[in-house]
């Protein structure tokens, strides 16, 4: 499958995210507040889900490793394919995802970008710098059908 | 700082062996934490560092270490519901100085600082 990247960066340009970086809520008289990469890397992954024409987020390596690991119970597949940087106010954001085949790639990465925005925001309350998304593959129908078993 | 404080001993003629204001205020910290809407629970981390000796229990996820100032900072270590965190972070925080108040350690507790390190999408999920 030919790989097809839509490498593109988000400027925060919204009046909140720019007030956001100038008055931090995470350090306070009262105590600091921090947020885990973890917790900004599955907040991405849910995010991304959420854009209909994302089929699965991650390479086919990491897909297979993540499967593995899910079935011992050590894995979860909402963190694969997101990496993320989080500095003490803003995050930065890398998803590899694959798309149905049929929808527009632009459009797809556009409204995952978009989503991954609000909800990083919303829920962790850091600006999102950028959101760079890599198209790795295409699923089309019927490829995660089982193949016949000879045994019935 | 009062050492051996109890507020359960702080009754004339009480049995009940001193506790420590760390110890105290840890208790009360993760019991607040944990009450609080949005809160699933605490995480200890993956060695288990970040907890509390309670005599032969153990406080998950609650660290309190005394401060120069003689108060003690509290590090608490959620894993939370996908809900905006930081306004959960400041009832948190509410409930916690509540909580000292009510036990008449109000001026012994300092910071509270909150690490979220993990959030659960399922509200029936349990804690990672």
């Amino acid at each position: 499958m030919a790989d097809e990247t839509t490498a593109a960066s988000t400027r925060a340009t919204t009046p909140a995210r720019a007030t956001s970086t100038e008055a931090s809520p995470l350090r306070t008289e009262h105590g600091t507040t921090t947020i885990s990469d973890t917790v900004v890397t599955k907040v991405a992954g849910i995010a991304a889900r959420e854009v209909p024409g994302v089929y699965a987020l991650g390479g086919g390596a990491s897909r297979a490793l993540g499967a593995m690991t899910q079935r011992v119970g050590i894995g979860d597949e909402r963190s694969q394919g997101v990496s993320v940087e989080v500095g003490e106010r803003e995050a930065a954001v890398d998803l590899t995802l694959v798309i149905e085949y049929g929808e527009s790639i632009p459009q797809v990465s556009n409204r995952v970008r978009e989503n991954v925005i609000k909800r990083i925001e919303g829920i962790c309350g850091l600006s999102v710098t950028e959101v760079n998304v890599t198209v790795n593959d295409l699923h089309f129908a019927g490829d995660e059908e089982l193949p016949e078993t000879r045994v019935q | 700082m009062q050492e051996g404080f109890s507020p359960a001993a702080a009754g004339a003629g009480s049995t009940v062996p001193a506790v420590s204001e760390r110890l105290v205020l840890a208790r009360l910290a993760l019991a607040a934490a944990l009450s609080a809407p949005g809160v699933v629970g605490s995480d200890a981390g993956r060695l288990g560092t970040r907890t509390t000796l309670d005599g032969l229990a153990r406080l998950p996820g609650v660290t309190a270490v005394v401060l120069p100032d003689g108060r003690y900072g509290v590090s608490l270590y959620l894993v939370a519901r996908l809900v905006p965190l930081h306004p959960l972070a400041e009832r948190v925080r509410a409930l916690v100085a509540r909580a000292a108040a009510t036990a008449g350690l109000a001026a012994a507790l300092g910071p509270v600082d909150i690490a979220f390190e993990n959030v659960v999408e399922n509200a029936g999920a349990p804690p990672v």
